[in-house]
């Protein structure tokens, strides 16, 4: 804010208010001097400020919340997608949006994916973001890390095999590592809730078409990824996976120059693109005689 | 309460470009992830701080709108630019309040500097179009015109094939 005003924006042109989020949403998305609603977060939320536009037939731009899943082939090139997938998964500690958090692995290679993304996690280097060296950070809030411990101990409860992380540090400050899962039930709850940490489900299949069936099972069409050099997969894959994008062999789905956005209950609209740029304008038609 | 920490800026609304502090309002306070200690606090906007914030924009939106495309991304570069050279000082805030390890934030000032040029530049063809007329009011010799006028003044645009 403070670079646009000093770029030359004019002082009154943009406000930045803060306090209890309901009551600032309700109140100025209330208001027919507001014309468009712009929102990054959860689902429930983001349900929340549909219905409050919806009341004054608002435009919004909802980019909700996800559950990105990872299908990795047998025809993948497996130390890319390793490395990859470890370093987009503990970014930002797993509070990403787009973070992959569902790693689907084909039968063949799954002991193999999962013991060495298992053993990179567990030499990533946690420590404070000032800190030279460190490769994770500290979750935002102590309430996220509850929610993540969550998830893990329940999936553990449940019989899943926990093969790294999984115990709150004893330090202050709100860290948790890096963690691994394996072998994990279809009812836990880390399958189907986005974990928002880092947290790594990793789960298995047999045939393309399971893979594609375990993607679109929740009501999330956030970002997808897929990992396989063969050009049929990534025809199939890429068809049939429900998500606003699709990485393939890669990450990096989140570039201004593309367009960003969700399917289903991940929201609806895009940041970024020719397509964010539309979402803020109105089409006027004049016709003259 | 002001910042506990030098390097870490007070808090402040912005409303039709007043700074509220959080002296001026009730507060709630920003915590340091990395340690749990208060960095700051951060002051509360009242309703009638809403109220105001919208008769704002209000009021700014009718000088805002008149503002060309050319000119608004003209500001839009420039705020890209500072946002980069300010990289430092940004990352190093952002670390402070949500965690994350700097380079981390590093990258994310980048891709937000991204966005503004990204949308200097494209916000410059957010063009309409014209559809031709059902009746023909227009004089019929309009589109050729149009065409005379770019070939008056080659030297502008060089790179444009003439036809």
């Amino acid at each position: 804010m403070q670079a646009l005003l000093d770029a030359g924006l004019p002082e009154d042109a943009a406000q930045m208010v803060f306090g209890d989020p309901a009551h600032i949403s309700s109140t100025l998305i209330a208001s027919p001097i507001v014309r468009k609603i712009s929102f990054t977060g959860s689902t429930a939320v983001g349900k929340q400020l549909a219905t409050l536009a919806a009341q004054g037939v608002k435009r919004a731009t909802l980019e909700l919340g996800g559950h990105a899943p990872v299908v990795v082939t047998e025809k993948a090139d497996l130390d890319r997608a390793i490395k990859l997938s470890v370093s987009f998964k503990y970014r930002n500690a797993g509070q990403v949006c787009v973070s992959p958090s569902r790693f689907l692995v084909q039968e063949g290679i799954y002991d193999e994916f999962a013991s060495r993304f298992a053993r990179a996690a567990a030499e990533l280097r946690v420590a404070g973001g000032l800190e030279e060296g460190a490769q994770m950070g500290s979750l935002a809030n102590e309430r996220r890390r509850t929610s993540i411990h969550g998830l893990v101990e329940d999936a553990v409860t449940r019989g899943a095999k926990l093969q790294t992380g999984g115990a709150p540090y004893d330090t202050p400050g709100f860290f948790y590592p890096p963690t691994v899962l394996t072998d994990i039930p279809a009812d836990a709850r880390i399958l189907s809730e986005e974990p928002f940490g880092p947290v790594a489900a990793i789960s298995t299949f047999r045939e393309i078409g399971d893979a594609i069936a375990e993607a679109n099972r929740l009501p999330y069409g956030l970002a997808a990824y897929v990992f396989t050099q063969d050009v049929s997969e990534h025809i199939a894959l890429t068809n049939g996976i429900e998500a606003g994008m699709i990485g393939v062999n890669h990450f990096g789905v989140s570039v201004a120059e593309i367009p960003f956005g969700g399917v289903k209950e991940s929201g609806y609209g895009s940041e970024g693109g020719t397509e964010g740029l539309e979402s803020y304008l109105v089409t006027k038609s004049v016709t003259t005689i | 309460m002001t910042a506990t920490l030098e390097t870490y800026d007070a808090l402040h609304l912005l409303i039709a470009g007043e700074r509220i502090g959080a002296k001026q309002r009730a507060t709630r306070p920003v915590i340091n992830p990395a340690t749990g200690a208060v960095l700051a606090e951060l002051p509360v906007a009242t309703d009638e701080d809403l109220q105001r914030a919208l008769a704002a924009a209000a009021k700014a939106f009718a000088g805002w709108r008149a503002v060309s495309a050319y000119d608004r991304a003209i500001i839009l570069r420039k705020a890209a630019a500072l946002l980069r050279e300010r990289t430092e000082a940004i990352a190093r805030t952002m670390t402070l309040e949500q965690g994350k390890v700097l380079n981390e934030s590093r990258l994310e000032i980048g891709a937000a500097a991204d966005i503004f040029d990204w949308a200097a530049e494209e916000g410059r063809r957010a063009y309409g179009r014209v559809v031709p007329s059902r009746r023909r009011v227009n004089s019929p010799d309009r589109w050729p015109r149009a065409a005379r006028s770019s070939l008056s003044r080659p030297k502008k645009r060089p790179a444009r094939p003439l036809h």
